[in-house]
């Protein structure tokens, strides 16, 4: 059974969050648990520990959020940032740390279902536009008895700039990359505040159900 | 005064505040247009009644908070999508009205990101630059139809043609509004000014114990965790909002509007029988001002709306 290494441990690991300008300052948490209290998920799967996982990045465990299940979880409900006496604004923490396991590999699994919307998308500027024409002609009849255009669409000139948008940002780069990555497995899971280490000799029975 | 009116926490300060606009830019949402076409027919009912105008461009495109929070794309595009979709209601001299919280959650926050941190607004500025378009400068202002509906709460009384009298309504308010601490009219975790509208259109609010929980839709978890955590959560808040005797619930999100709709015929499938209408708050004030009940497409929805509604349609 693989155990932790103090040497997967670092630092850094709060420094790049502060250097992504996308989580506030997040050394102001007072461990109140507040943020754990109001949280939804939380209260289904008691694993799920937003305190605990603030505590780890400060902690500089990073090893340990990088191949968590946990950090998939959050429904970005915002509960937390609206709750927080530290104004730290969790979900953008969570939206960053949930980057940061991806440039390592981790949790493609959940990412993978919304690639299409975003090859969608692209081609429309317009997401969750449905693909089946039943489903089409079902919307373009309600909208047109609506009096609204058939269909929800954006113009030649809007789509062109979005696409330029995916060529300029680096986006189409960053999918491909994406794409390309090797899913590593993930084979840490928290369980019930604790941590549970397994190999993949392991029949994974010591996972949380 | 009813227990929720005492516990009230509207900001009075904030809700003076707020413009009684007579043009607005009309922010459009994906999942509105495609899930539920009528709540945008809606807006624009009660905006007529209240003397808005709404104008929106075939140029605005998808506001990619969703894809951005599902991790599907880098930041940098929902950042340069969003300094290309203000600018557009920038260049017309116009403030933004949005009807979705998604939307406006996702509006606001990169808003915010783009003014505060200079390397963000450098990738806004230079994909408005490189599309020719004006730089977003961050000084229009973004609400929710929600509340400037609410700042003309008299005006709405007034105009009532339906009067919903004995119609037991309960709110979902969406967290992407709510969670806007540094601008939201109300409350948090104790919001009340939903139950102030559904009164003001002669209904009865009722409040239920899970009435603060999310729709558990955001981010996509419901399409990787929806066994595992949405669909508990959505019964368990259906369920509670059933033990209260609510006969309609409304949102001001299409997305929470998807879920807590659509998932109910789930949940009466695994046994747990409920069936609670849930549309639109503009249409149900659209439907109370006497629009014609044709035009607020309630075809789109899951569990039928009209049973509870239409004793109220002469």
């Amino acid at each position: 059974m693989k155990r932790e290494q103090a040497s997967d441990w670092s630092l850094e690991f709060e420094k790049a969050i502060a250097t992504s300008g996308l989580a506030d300052d997040i050394s102001r948490c007072i461990s109140c648990g507040k943020c754990t209290g109001v949280c939804p998920v939380a209260a289904i799967s008691p694993s799920y520990n937003p305190r605990q996982i603030i505590r780890e990045v400060l902690l500089g465990n990073y090893e340990r959020i990088v191949q968590s299940e946990e950090i998939w979880r959050c429904f970005w409900c915002a509960n937390c940032a609206a709750t927080c006496p530290s104004e730290i604004k969790y979900p953008l923490l969570m939206l960053y740390i949930r980057y940061f396991s991806m440039s390592h590999g981790a949790g493609k699994k959940h990412v993978d279902p919304f690639i299409r919307f975003v090859t969608k998308a692209r081609q429309e500027a317009v997401t969750f536009q449905p693909g089946k024409p039943a489903r089409l002609d079902e919307i373009r009849a309600l909208r047109s008895s609506l009096g609204l255009s058939p269909l929800r669409i954006v113009s030649d000139d809007g789509i062109r700039e979005y696409q330029k948008l995916f060529e300029i940002t680096g986006t189409d780069e960053w999918l491909k990359n994406y794409q390309e990555t090797p899913e590593v497995p993930i084979n840490l899971s928290y369980l019930e505040g604790r941590i549970l280490v397994q190999d993949d000799s392991n029949s994974g029975s010591e996972r949380e159900a | 005064m009813e227990e929720y009116q005492r516990l009230s926490l509207i900001d009075p300060q904030r809700v003076a505040n707020l413009p009684t606009p007579d043009k607005l830019f009309l922010f459009l949402s994906c999942t509105g247009s495609i899930e539920y076409p009528g709540t945008e027919r809606a807006v624009r009912i009660v905006g007529e009644k209240l003397g808005i105008e709404f104008v929106e461009s075939v140029d605005q495109t998808c506001c990619t908070g969703y894809m951005l929070t599902c991790n599907a794309v880098n930041p940098q595009l929902a950042l340069a999508s969003t300094s290309r979709n203000l600018s557009i209601p920038q260049e017309m001299g116009l403030d933004v009205g949005v009807f979705c919280n998604g939307c406006y959650g996702y509006l606001r926050e990169l808003a915010h990101l783009l003014h505060s941190n200079p390397a963000f607004k450098e990738v806004g500025d230079k994909a408005n630059e490189a599309l020719g378009r004006e730089k977003f400068r961050g000084h229009l202002k973004i609400y929710h139809v929600q509340e400037l509906w609410y700042k003309q709460l008299e005006k709405l009384t007034s105009l009532v043609k339906r009067p919903l009298t004995g119609l037991k309504i309960a709110a979902h308010y969406g967290c992407h509004y709510l969670a806007n601490k540094d601008v939201a009219i109300d409350d948090a975790q104790y919001p009340t000014f939903h139950e102030e509208i559904y009164k003001a259109l002669g209904a009865t609010p009722v409040v239920y114990k899970e009435r603060r929980a999310c729709c558990g839709y955001s981010v996509g978890r419901g399409f990787t965790h929806r066994e595992e955590t949405v669909l508990p959560h959505i019964t368990n808040k259906m369920l509670s909002a059933a033990a209260a005797g609510v006969q309609l619930m409304t949102t001001t999100c299409p997305g929470c509007n998807t879920a807590l709709d659509r998932e109910q015929k789930t949940i009466t499938a695994r046994g747990n029988a409920v069936s609670i209408p849930v549309i639109d708050l503009s249409q149900l004030i659209a439907f109370a001002l006497g629009a014609p009940v044709e035009q607020l497409g309630f075809k789109a929805n899951t569990t039928p709306v009209l049973p509870v509604l239409e004793r109220f349609i002469k």
